[in-house]
Formats: C-alpha cells, sequence, structure tokens
C-alpha cells in the first residue's frame, strides 16, 4: 500500500524514471483491470480498455498536479471512468460473451474449485451488476473491486461522501435480493 | 428519493465491508447471508494474463522513452538558444536598432515624402508628379496646387494630438500616401 507522501513522490519521478512508472504500474493494474472486468465482462475488451486508460495516463502524467484532497488514484480511475462512458457510448459492448471470453477466476475456498463454475459465477454476478442504477453501480464496483476508500470514490464521481455510503449499502441489498431471486 | 439516508444499519454492513476488504475477519462473516454474499462478492477476482500485464508494461516503457526524448529535446534547443543570447547581449539591443535605422532610410528615400517635405518648408503642398497623373480633374482645372486647406476640406485629414495650441494632423493625400503635419491652432 502506498501513503500519499510515497505515491506523490513516485508520480513525480515516474515522469522520467522507469523504475517508479513499474511501482505504479504494479500497483494499480490489478485494481484498474478488476475494475474494467466488472464492468465489460469480456477479456479482449477489458484489455482494450485497460491499455488505452495506461497509455492515456502516462501522456497525461506531466499535467497531473496533486490538488487538496485529490490524488493520483482518483485521477487515474477517473480516466478509467471516462473511457468506459465512451465505450458504452459507442454501443461497442458485447451483448454474448463465451466462457473461454471471461478471464480466470482466482481460487478461494468460498468459490467454487472448478474455474469453469468460477467463471459462470462471475459472468452471473457481472450480469446482475449490469441491471443496478448507473450511480449504484459505479459505486460499488470502485469500492469492492477497484478497492477505492468512500472518499476517493466521492471524488471521483464527484458526489459527497455520505451519498458514496448510502449508495453503497443499497447497491448491496438491490443486488443481493436479485442474487436470491436467481437461485 | 433521499440519497443520503445513513443510517445504524448502513453504518455496521460499511464497517463489516471495511472488515472484509482489509482481510481481517473474512471467517466472522459468513452466517449472515447478505455478508456472505458480500464476501463471495469481494473474493471473485478476475486475474489478467501475465502475458498481457508484462506486453502493456513494454509498450509503456517504449511510450514513456519517447516521452522523454522528445521533452527533453526541446528542453535542449530551449536551453541552446537562450545559451547563444546569453553570450552575445547586444544582438538583443542591436535588433530593434538596425530595424529602425532601415526603416528611417526606406522613408527617406521616397519621392513622396521628399516632396512632402519640401512643400511644407515652402508652407505650401504640392502635388507629386504621380498625384498629377493620375488626377486628370486636377490638371483640367489648371489648379496644380494642392493646398492644406483643400485637403482639409475633403476631410482626408485626423487629428492625432492636440498640445498648447499645436495639433499634430495626419493627412492622407491622393496616392494614398500619408504626411504627419504639426500646425498651429491659432493661424
Amino acid at each position: 500500500m502506498l501513503n500519499r507522501n510515497q505515491e506523490k513522490k513516485l508520480v513525480r519521478r515516474a515522469q522520467k524514471d522507469p523504475q517508479a512508472f513499474a511501482r505504479l504500474y504494479n500497483f494499480y493494474f490489478p485494481k484498474i483491470y478488476r475494475f474494467i472486468t466488472w464492468r465489460v465482462g469480456h477479456n479482449g475488451d477489458t484489455e482494450d480498455l485497460v491499455s488505452d486508460i495506461f497509455f492515456k495516463a502516462l501522456k497525461n502524467l506531466s499535467k497531473f498536479h496533486f490538488q487538496k484532497g485529490a490524488n493520483f488514484g482518483s485521477w487515474l480511475f477517473r480516466i478509467a471512468r471516462n473511457r468506459l462512458i465512451d465505450y458504452y457510448k459507442a454501443g461497442e459492448k458485447r451483448k454474448l460473451v463465451n466462457l473461454e471470453d471471461i478471464p480466470e477466476i482466482i481460487s478461494k475456498e468460498i468459490l467454487p474449485q472448478d474455474r469453469m463454475e468460477r467463471k459462470e459465477l462471475f459472468q452471473k454476478l457481472q450480469k446482475l451488476i449490469q441491471t443496478l442504477p448507473n450511480v449504484q453501480k459505479e459505486t460499488l464496483t470502485l469500492r469492492f473491486f477497484a478497492e477505492r476508500r468512500n472518499k476517493e470514490i466521492a471524488e471521483i464521481l464527484g458526489s459527497s461522501e455520505k451519498t458514496v455510503a448510502s449508495n453503497i449499502c443499497r447497491a448491496l441489498r438491490n443486488l443481493h435480493k436479485k442474487y436470491k431471486n436467481l437461485q | 428519493m433521499p440519497t443520503n439516508n445513513y443510517n445504524p444499519d448502513n453504518e455496521n454492513l460499511l464497517s463489516q465491508i471495511e472488515k472484509m476488504l482489509s482481510k481481517k475477519g473474512r471467517s466472522l462473516i459468513y452466517k449472515n447471508s447478505l455478508l456472505g454474499f458480500c464476501a463471495q462478492l469481494i473474493t471473485t477476482k478476475p486475474r489478467a494474463k501475465k502475458e498481457f500485464g508484462q506486453k502493456l508494461f513494454k509498450k509503456l516503457q517504449k511510450e514513456q522513452f519517447a516521452l522523454s526524448q522528445k521533452t527533453s529535446s526541446t528542453k535542449e534547443a530551449l536551453f541552446r538558444i537562450k545559451q547563444e543570447l546569453s553570450f552575445k547581449p547586444w544582438i538583443l539591443k542591436a535588433v530593434p536598432l538596425l530595424a529602425s535605422l532601415l526603416l528611417l532610410i526606406s522613408l527617406a528615400s521616397s519621392d513622396n515624402l521628399k516632396e512632402s517635405w519640401a512643400s511644407l518648408l515652402n508652407g505650401q503642398l504640392k502635388p507629386s508628379a504621380k498625384i498629377l497623373q493620375k488626377d486628370n480633374a486636377l490638371l483640367e482645372s489648371g489648379s496644380n496646387l494642392l493646398e492644406v486647406a483643400e485637403l482639409k476640406k475633403q476631410k482626408n485629414y485626423k487629428v492625432l494630438k492636440e498640445h498648447n495650441g499645436f495639433q499634430l494632423i495626419e493627412y492622407i493625400l491622393l496616392d494614398g500616401s500619408k504626411m504627419i503635419v504639426v500646425e498651429s491652432i491659432l493661424f
């Protein structure tokens, strides 16, 4: 985990120093990847979007300034969010996704042992998330899969921390209800 | 619909999520169905292919190198120009002086200006040879003298400044050239 000062130094160095950039990349890559996968569902599309996001971030790194309360993570996720908005606007989303096109799901004791079953579970949950209202969908994916704090989510979405907190609870209850109905 | 109804239930749920995300109390939560569902959601982690992550990083490094080369070459060029100029400060002073000198020479060599100066010194404005050729009407009327008063009638002038009973007037002559004259308001 990077604290604010460490991140600040890394971002400044990352404009020239590949090692500093590598640290930022290694820290944020899995989070961005998970966030996009949960929103898109298709591995190929996710890879395209993740590449676009990192290239855009790298090109604009010199323009990034630490402001009061804002950090590099929220800036990066704002880029990711905007790229997703463009993706949906352009109607690039695939309607049917084969299990083969779904990324691997890391094995955990709570999840099914079979990798295809894990993929099925992911697909089911991902589809359910897509049915949530936009704000709930965004808040939930940022909190659970991108592992952003409520304060940061509020910065990314331009809302208050209280609204973010209540949207997370609402989204979870909503999603759980839908999931139970499916069983 | 209110968006910020922050009740104790929500607070409890959020603190449980916090514990789950920080990987502290995952074993406690399976009894509760909503929290169990949360745990399932959190642990369902899609993983990127290793090759993709590595390939993307290599591409980004190339891009980073290209970007740093671009910015450093621009900086170097700017630095070189700055250094050259700092070694030759006289260039900065000489350039505007030289430009003014050239302008003066070109103005002095202008035939129209010479004639205008001559007529001004004589107290009268005489039309130049070019004007005589162009303005047939003046030639026919026999009047080859164009006085300041005549120009004033045609409103071909502009008062640029007034000071202590004097006026700085810009006349536009018939051939389109301009002349600036200092006149006394009293006369």
